[in-house]
């Protein structure tokens, strides 16, 4: 018998096969599966929303607001239930307990440093109230994270932040300096943050996903596979674009991106104004779309609903634009030279674009 | 999509340490993420981590969702 967990989660396989001395060639294959018409199906909306905040292991919030506001709108309903304040608390805290979760516990873990689990628990113990998780996360940025105020951090130019990761002064600082930066072999396009996403793009988006599932499993936009998350919404807040300037899209980039809206969220925590976080489209005849920005990137839900109940639903979550064969990840391995540290250098192109699942890296001479 | 997929406790042991049965497999993993976990509870398990615990209750209304859509028929 084998574990339904293991079966139903998937994971993400990545091959590099090397032939002499040219750059190693990568396959990336998913079996992560397509199971939201199969438990959505047939529901009515209150079900399938509640459903859907307890099925997903690490956005069970940003799950819930999309589904909720996915449903709402298919409905003909603008907004989701719930109060707009209420929805972006959900979603920010959620976005700060995946960017720790990254920084401080599993990026060190996966470079042979020690976790700092205890970060991760007075983050938790402080979600139920907005203040609270802001002063935490603070505390957190300060002592853990930044090693200074958040302003302070912000302000630097990318000498600046090449001199923080540098000096290590902190785990998260400690972990970047193991990550080996490469810039990517090939470009690949930047999706339009949900802030910036207009409603031709969202409604082609969603009728791909309602009219070929298979588009879910390896979504693109404009015909081609894009990048979602923290670098696609940093890319032009000032101390990500110096970098980038200087850098282009390496696993750095990536990394700094997300320090950066961890940086940001205690303010946005405190009620400061920002980019939306959730958005929801009515798609007319039944059907409604709804996005949210997690910290992998874009999720996005899209219902239509035939007699009150779910006739069909899709997500289309982060880890399928990233992950894509011919993706940000691909971009990320191509041309990587076939030295003795080609696997390490492959997970790290893996770790700094996050995967919700499991992955393995194997190099094969062929 | 990561299904949160419950996963029972059976064992604990030093330094964090568990082993929990998920649909009839036995897996070791690590509690440091997690408070007050005792056997017997359920816990959701993401790369060898328990990252949150659950009141036996919600875990088998879970278990009954997933049972019902298909899609994980020996853990209930």
């Amino acid at each position: 018998m084998t574990a339904p967990g293991a079966d139903l989660e998937g994971r993400l396989a990545i091959t590099l096969t090397r032939r002499g001395d040219a750059a190693a060639e990568a396959r990336i294959v998913s079996s992560r599966p397509q199971l939201a018409q199969r438990l959505m199906a047939g529901r009515e909306p209150q079900r399938a929303a509640e459903l859907a905040g307890l099925l997903f292991t690490l956005c069970g919030g940003a799950q819930r607001v999309a589904a909720e506001s996915a449903l709402a709108a298919a409905g003909g309903d603008a907004a989701s239930g719930d109060p707009a304040q209420q929805i972006e608390a959900r979603v920010l805290a959620e976005l700060a307990r995946e960017h720790v979760w990254l920084l401080l516990a599993r990026g060190p873990e996966l470079t042979g440093l020690a976790p700092a689990a205890e970060a991760l628990l007075r983050l938790r113990r402080a979600e139920a109230d907005a203040e609270d998780l802001a002063r935490t996360l603070d505390a957190l940025l300060v002592e853990r994270v930044l090693g200074e105020p958040a302003a302070a951090w912000l302000g630097r130019d990318a000498a600046g932040l090449a001199d923080w990761i540098a000096g290590g002064a902190t785990l998260a600082a400690a972990f970047l300096a193991r990550i080996a930066d490469a810039p990517a072999g090939r470009p690949t396009a930047l999706l339009p943050p949900l802030r910036a996403l207009d409603d031709a793009t969202v409604l082609d988006l969603a009728r791909q996903a309602l009219e070929q599932p298979a588009f879910c499993a390896r979504p693109t936009w404009r015909g081609a596979p894009a990048e979602t998350g923290a670098l696609a919404r940093q890319r032009d807040a000032a101390p990500v674009a110096d970098w980038i300037a200087r850098h282009g899209h390496g696993h750095r980039a990536r990394l700094l991106a997300r320090l950066a809206e961890l940086a940001g969220l205690p303010a946005r925590l405190r009620g400061a104004d920002g980019p939306a976080v959730a958005r929801a489209w009515p798609l007319g005849e039944g059907a409604g779309v709804a996005g949210v920005e997690t910290s992998r990137g874009l999720l996005l839900h899209v219902a239509r609903l035939v007699a009150g109940r779910v006739a069909d639903y899709r997500i289309v979550a982060p880890t399928e634009w990233n992950f894509h064969p011919e993706g940000p990840l691909a971009a990320a391995l191509a041309g990587l030279a076939p030295d003795d540290t080609l696997a390490d250098r492959a997970r790290h192109a893996v770790l700094a674009l996050d995967p919700c699942v499991a992955f393995g890296v194997e190099v094969i001479d062929a | 999509m990561c299904l949160a997929i419950p996963a029972r406790v059976v064992q604990i042991a030093a330094n964090d340490q568990a082993i929990v049965d998920l649909g009839g497999v036995r897996k070791d993993i690590s509690l440091a993420l997690v408070e007050d976990v005792a056997v017997g509870d359920y816990v959701i398990v993401h790369v060898g981590y328990a990252l949150t615990r659950l009141d036996p209750d919600e875990a088998e209304k879970t278990l009954a969702l997933m049972a019902e859509a298909g899609i994980a028929p020996e853990a209930a």
